[in-house]
């Protein structure tokens, strides 16, 4: 039983931190992030449904899900934030274009997928396909997410940390003048963030599919508690935020143990506590970086 | 009289309303528009005037609903106890929700304030034993007066009445020296601190009046139909009440109103296109930001600016030979600014050493020294910007370690800031009468209601006002923008905002950097009248000519040490110092040069 609740808390803590990895490449980079974010997950969960129940195989269901969203990512740049950062804008604007361009995104999906809750066809093998492991029942779908996103992590990471690409991102996070003044492109910078945020949200969207249903509002809740991982993460570290969704997740699948009524109140509990007591994080000062709040 | 008029024209026009279209249903509408616009009225407080974002405010809209009808449904509380008690609860929950949020990141603001609207959401739906889930509440009691139903008109009156008094008494607020106080924390929190505002009080404050407001509307909806469910406050509330006040106008006093209105109506007219609602709200939200970002209200406004009559301006000639400041009635000799081992580092790096400081009363201090000496972390180390590692800093005797940029400020330690901090939303008069702020001592009530105290604050500021913007040659252009004026005039509003806090200590980080020769001079002459006046002054520069010719008193820093401290001429041939300035072997030329 525990076992099987860690399984499933670190399986949509993995989902957590995928979204929130994409709150915190945009902070980092433009110190904006996208409100919308759990719709465009929700965007990419149905675009999935589609091509899946028109027999498109999985892997490429992926890749289209991943070229859909990072147009997607790219128009939310060009159109949400780039028009308002300039100056005669309120300093919050942003915020309130990118929770428009998700409100708009969850009215295309019920014109187009309708406002009922929908069932995903399973990725690999069964919806209920239970895997034995060390005499201990696991869910193939939620396995699959586990795998799925460490690899995503473990690529992020590497990006991040070890390719030009990484390096010019860090730059523009630190100082974007003299990024722009060492030939970086800011606003191609600034694009790339939210093409890669949008992705991961793409990417958890086809992933959550198997392991819940489908409607037009999933999304909310997804954001929530992606905003949660990267608080508990303090959104200054890529590996402080995994650990952080993992944490709330296995928080929330154990307070659900707890009382069903009110298990989707605890994480926001623990939110309060970390603002509270560690407002810059769980793992403020493991690793040097900009201050975020700039 | 004006306002008169137009407040009994307001009166009329709620009077006429109800008659336009006699009916039931668009009385309800009537009423539905002014409860929503006492609720966006507060949240134009928030995000239009204080710069703090609210993504739920559907959460305390729901929290004041919940407690009217539970009290006056299931206790049998009396209305005129409920409603203060929904206008308290909501307010409570604002004050619990925004204290932990507001010290951190304003983001981390926006995140809490949708977490709340969830949370009320979700508590609404499941806590079935309170709230009654999606069944809702029934039988709340319609507002009645002397055992009579006021009746859906009646209602309307009260609520619209109410509506009505809230927007005078915020047009009051804003419009006083409490408004332009909110307006500086949002334009720039280091210098509001830097004048005595504790800004986070007023950020918690600003949240309070909104989420009050919030649970005023609410427990009107509650009261409207006698019943509520949990239905009416999830996020699409949140989004319609926030769309509102864009479309209406940002920042605008009658944004509110407007916004909420047109957003109705046009809910109304589409009613058949119920299923198309989150695109409208979308678009508005998009196409209002960027391509009208001041909303309807606000380009009414402009246009009214363009047609009208630009003020005459400059009102009547400035009093002859104004003191710059009122002398602080110090007295002129001690020690004005005390600091001891002083020591900070970032890192690695020791940005200040165990440097000693001790500034007379009455004198100017410089403190020079070469790029990266530690001269601005010294400023902000002892404004309370920065945190010392170790070390003291005391005013008059009274130490000051550990205390917020605020106190410190409330002490007299005013200083003024390299990168200029200028409030931009504010005019040039007014970035100078906030200046005023630490001798202000009327409360937010006081403001609301123009009551003697805060009307005697307001004159007293703007006669300090007016008086320091004569002596700094800056009444030509009292009511322009600080982005519309010329540098030298920037440099002067900064130091004419902390002159208004009556300084006993002025801390000047590069008065004169950037400026020509003249103007330099014309700031030489103007601090040499305020230190005749008892204000200690420190301050750093790079110009030594002025240095040298204002200071009696010069302390040399070079990578965080104190390597000299002396009158001008002793610094000047210090051999330390000009090996510090030049390198050592002209350093040693000049010493012999100078000593020849």
């Amino acid at each position: 039983m525990i076992v099987q609740v860690l399984v499933s808390g670190i399986a949509v803590g993995g989902i957590y931190v995928l979204v929130a990895q994409g709150f915190y490449i945009t902070w980092r980079t433009s110190v904006t992030l996208n409100f919308g974010q759990g719709d465009f997950l929700m965007f990419g969960a149905f675009v999935a449904l589609s091509f899946l129940r028109a027999g498109v195989p999985v892997v490429l269901t992926a890749a289209l899900v991943v070229v859909c969203l990072a147009v997607l990512g790219a128009v939310l740049e060009r159109v949400a934030i780039r028009p308002v950062m300039t100056a005669g804008h309120a300093a919050l604007t942003w915020a309130f274009t990118t929770l428009g361009v998700g409100v708009i995104i969850q009215n295309a999906a019920i014109s187009i997928w309708g406002n009922s809750s929908q069932n995903f066809p399973p990725l690999f093998g069964g919806k209920l396909e239970l895997l034995r492991i060390g005499g201990v029942g696991v869910y193939a779908a939620e396995l699959a997410i586990i795998v799925l996103s460490t690899v995503i992590m473990l690529v992020y990471l590497w990006v991040l940390r070890r390719t030009l690409f990484g390096k010019a991102l860090a730059a523009v996070a630190f100082s974007s003048d003299t990024a722009a003044l060492f030939g970086i492109n800011v606003r191609r910078m600034h694009m790339l963030a939210y093409v890669i945020a949008s992705v991961l949200a793409g990417i958890c969207g086809l992933l959550v599919g198997p392991i819940s249903v489908v409607h037009p509002f999933i999304g909310l809740n997804f954001a929530l508690k992606g905003m949660a991982a990267a608080i508990l993460g303090g959104f200054a570290s890529p590996l402080g935020i995994w650990v952080g969704g993992l944490l709330l997740g296995v928080i929330e699948l154990t307070s659900n143990l707890v009382s069903s009524q009110f298990g989707d109140l605890y994480p926001f509990l623990v939110i309060v506590l970390v603002l509270i007591f560690r407002p810059s994080g769980l793992f403020a000062g493991r690793e040097a970086g900009v201050d975020p709040a700039r | 009289m004006v306002r008169l008029v137009r407040v009994a024209v307001a009166v009329a026009v709620i009077a006429v309303l109800p008659y336009v279209f006699p009916t039931a249903y668009f009385t309800h509408l009537l009423t539905t528009i002014a409860y929503s616009t006492i609720v966006v009225l507060g949240l134009n407080v928030l995000i239009g005037f204080s710069g703090q974002i609210s993504l739920g405010h559907a959460g305390f809209y729901g929290v004041g609903a919940y407690t009217t009808a539970l009290l006056s449904a299931q206790h049998g509380w009396s209305l005129w106890l409920t409603f203060p008690a929904a206008i308290v609860v909501a307010a409570a929950a604002g004050f619990v929700l925004a204290l932990p949020a507001i010290r951190t990141k304003g983001l981390y603001l926006a995140v809490m304030t949708i977490a709340f609207g969830f949370v009320v959401e979700i508590l609404s739906q499941r806590w079935v034993e309170l709230t009654g889930g999606t069944m809702g509440v029934y039988g709340i009691p319609a507002l009645s007066w002397l055992g009579t139903p006021v009746g859906g008109v009646g209602y309307f009156y009260v609520v619209a009445v109410v509506a009505l008094a809230l927007q005078l008494l915020l047009n009051t607020l804003v419009g006083s020296l409490w408004g332009r106080t909110l307006t500086a924390v949002k334009d720039s929190e280091q210098a509001a601190e830097a004048v005595g505002i504790d800004v986070l009080r007023w950020k918690v404050l600003a949240f309070v009046v909104s989420a009050g407001c919030a649970g005023l509307g609410g427990a009107f909806f509650a009261h409207q139909n006698g019943y509520i469910n949990s239905d009416a406050f999830t996020f699409s509330t949140s989004l319609f009440l926030l769309v509102a006040l864009i479309v209406g106008g940002l920042g605008n006093r009658y944004g509110p109103v407007v916004g909420v209105t047109v957003l109705t109506l046009l809910n109304q007219l589409s009613a058949q296109l119920y299923e198309y609602r989150f695109y409208t709200l979308g678009v508005l939200l998009l196409g209002v930001l960027i391509f009208m970002p001041f909303g309807i209200a606000g380009g009414v406004t402009a246009l009214a600016r363009r047609l009208g009559r630009r003020p005459a301006p400059g009102s009547g000639s400035p009093p002859a030979a104004p003191a710059v400041v009122t002398a602080a009635g110090a007295a002129r000799d001690g020690i004005a600014l005390s600091v001891r081992g002083l020591m900070k580092h970032f890192g690695g790096v020791v940005a200040v050493d165990g440097v000693d400081v001790e500034v007379a009363m009455g004198t100017i201090h410089a403190l020079i020294g070469p790029n990266g000496a530690g001269k601005t972390t010294f400023i902000n180390l002892v404004s309370g910007r920065l945190v010392p590692d170790r070390g003291h800093v005391a005013c008059a005797g009274i130490a000051l370690d550990g205390t917020r940029p605020f106190r410190r400020a409330r002490r007299g330690v005013i200083r003024t800031f390299q990168n200029l901090q200028l409030f931009s939303d504010l005019t040039v008069a007014e970035n100078v009468s906030v200046g005023a702020h630490r001798h202000v001592r009327a409360t937010t009530l006081e403001f609301a209601f123009g009551l003697p105290r805060a009307r005697r604050a307001e004159a007293e500021a703007r006669r300090r006002t007016a008086a320091l913007l004569a002596a700094l040659g800056l009444a030509g252009i009292a009511d322009r923008r600080p982005d519309e004026i010329a540098y030298g005039h920037r440099k002067l509003v900064e130091l004419g905002r902390a002159l208004a806090a009556e300084p006993a200590v002025l801390l000047l980080d590069e008065p004169v950097a950037g400026l020509n020769a003249t103007e330099a001079d014309r700031i030489r002459e103007l601090l040499a009248r305020i230190r005749a006046q008892g204000v200690t002054i420190l301050l750093i520069e790079h110009n030594m000519d002025f240095v040298m010719k204002i200071s009696e008193r010069v302390t040399v820093l070079n990578f965080g040490q104190k390597i000299a401290d002396g009158t001008p001429e002793t610094v000047q041939r210090d051999p330390v110092v000009l090996e510090a300035y030049l390198g050592r072997r002209h350093g040693a030329t000049a010493a012999v040069t100078t000593r020849a």
